[in-house]
């Protein structure tokens, strides 16, 4: 039987943040609406990666004046997930801004922001 | 792909297709849960009070340094790649060379509602954001902050400014002031890892607090002259419980300057492209 | 207790350089704003450096810290001189 912790719960949450963003990618036809899933499905992965590190009873990996330093490392939270979470937060920024000047080319060349529009390559 | 096409066979077919994808996320949570190996995390913690308090920042910049180098250069290159799309006056390609460039036309933005109370806080506000992310940027090596976060907040109180005050944004960031940081601060960021390069081989060793040279077979002695250069500008007095720690952070906190350099000045260009537009006319009138 | 000597190179040098980067911010300020909104600028800087605290495992008075509880973030003081300074010798108006 899989116990309901903290991490487990956050997995979950992630799964699904994922599930959304690969539905709205593919099933939905608006072009600004393809890139807010794109952003959930980025977010699900960050939320999976914060989560590999956290366990019962952590601290957060910083000193503070009178920590002790024979018991920081058991006690602190794994850093690998939150590193990996900042360099992947900037990388979505400049891809999502990729994305959103891409569509706005293509807004601006076809009038219309539906992907079925776009593909079937009506001039305005 | 429309709705109405996912009615019948092909919207059975997408609801399986998406049903496999999630088990399988699923399971692989599953099996991760409670499982997760610690890796290299747990022996940067126990490093912390040799070299900085924050390790996340010493792990990114000093275990991964060439990733985050690289990622550095992924942003810069979205920034300008963004610019391009939008303002496609700097490169023609051949194929649309016929075309006529997308129209320009800059988005002013006008709030009507803001009224004088607001525009009157907002000039404060975006001198201290600013300030701000500067306090996190010098403060990188001892609490959770860092080059990233420095850009982002910097780049935030930008955009405060251009929503507020439209053209008249007073952090007026110049696109040749924001590409010239930009560049300033990948160049800063990998040429930090010459004096490393030259001493021992490795490049991006942390030659100001030189954690490893003790360790038998570690190729060279770091100079002392690297260690006062490099070293004694960061050094702090870490008062823990195990005792008092005369430790430095190195050439992390430079790396996090250059980073923020580059985040400022990719994230600002975005900015400024989406608000503004890019139109060289517009760069000759100022 | 206040201890001005001895201090570590770490607590210098991130004023140094707060000042530094808040000048060069400060050069692309363009505004006119009265001279009252540059001293409320200044008033908020002190609370807002009294709020933040002075940088983690910093134990002089130019670092900023005072007593426990009291103490003041020196570079975010330093950032926001530096900026209104850059932006009286190169900004604009």
């Amino acid at each position: 039987m899989i116990e309901l912790t903290l991490q487990f719960l956050s997995f979950m949450a992630s799964a699904l943040l994922i599930l959304i963003g690969i539905a709205g990618m593919l099933f939905l036809d608006n072009l600004i609406k393809k890139i807010i899933a794109f952003t959930l499905l980025s977010d699900g992965v960050n939320l999976a990666l914060v989560s590999l590190g956290y366990f019962e009873g952590g601290v957060v990996a910083i000193l503070t004046p009178g920590t002790s330093v024979a018991e920081f490392p058991q006690n602190a939270v794994l850093i690998f997930g939150p590193g990996i979470v900042l360099t992947n937060i900037v990388i979505g920024v400049s891809t999502t801004a990729v994305l959103v000047a891409l569509t706005m080319v293509l807004y601006k060349r076809y009038g219309t922001l539906k992907a079925s529009k776009v593909l079937k390559g009506e001039r305005k | 792909m429309e709705m109405k096409e996912l009615r019948g066979s092909r919207g059975v077919l997408a609801a399986v297709a998406l049903l496999i994808i999630f088990i399988g996320v699923t399971v692989a949570f599953v099996q991760l849960n409670g499982n997760v190996a610690r890796g290299i995390s747990p022996e940067y913690n126990r490093l912390a009070h040799l070299q900085q308090p924050n390790s996340l920042s010493a792990w990114v910049y000093d275990w991964r340094g060439f990733d985050t180098l690289i990622e550095t250069g992924v942003i810069y290159v979205g920034a300008v790649v963004s610019v391009l799309v939008i303002g496609r006056g700097l490169v023609r390609m051949k194929q649309v060379e016929g075309e006529e460039p997308v129209p320009q036309t800059s988005l002013d933005l006008k709030i009507g509602s803001v009224n004088a109370i607001l525009k009157y806080f907002i000039f404060p506000l975006v001198i201290l954001l600013a300030a701000y992310g500067i306090l996190i940027v010098t403060g990188a090596a001892t609490s959770g902050g860092g080059g990233f976060q420095c850009g982002v907040v910097v780049a935030s109180a930008y955009l405060i400014g251009a929503v507020f005050f439209g053209k008249k944004n007073p952090l007026n960031f110049r696109r040749k002031f924001l590409i010239a940081i930009g560049s300033f601060g990948w160049a800063l960021y990998a040429l930090l890892g010459l004096p490393g390069y030259l001493v021992t081989g490795y490049w991006q060793y942390n030659v100001g607090t030189d954690l490893w040279s003790s360790i038998a077979g570690f190729p060279a002695q770091i100079p002392s002259i690297l260690h006062t250069i490099f070293g004694d500008p960061y050094r702090l007095a870490l008062v823990l419980k195990g005792g008092t720690f005369y430790s430095t952070a190195g050439i992390v906190p430079l790396i996090n300057i250059g980073e923020a350099f580059n985040v400022i000045g990719a994230i600002c260009l975005i900015f400024l492209v989406f608000i503004y537009g890019w139109s060289d006319t517009e760069e000759a009138k100022a | 207790m206040v201890m001005l000597f001895p201090m570590m190179g770490g607590e210098i040098t991130p004023i140094v350089v707060g000042f530094a980067i808040g000048f060069l911010f400060g050069t692309q300020v363009y505004s006119n704003v009265s001279r009252r909104t540059v001293v409320m600028i200044i008033c908020l800087c002190i609370v807002g450096a009294s709020l933040f605290q002075a940088p983690v495992f910093t134990w002089s008075l130019i670092g900023g810290y005072i007593t426990d509880g009291l103490s003041f973030a020196a570079p975010f003081i330093s950032a926001t001189i530096g900026i209104l300074l850059g932006w009286a010798v190169r900004g604009g108006k």
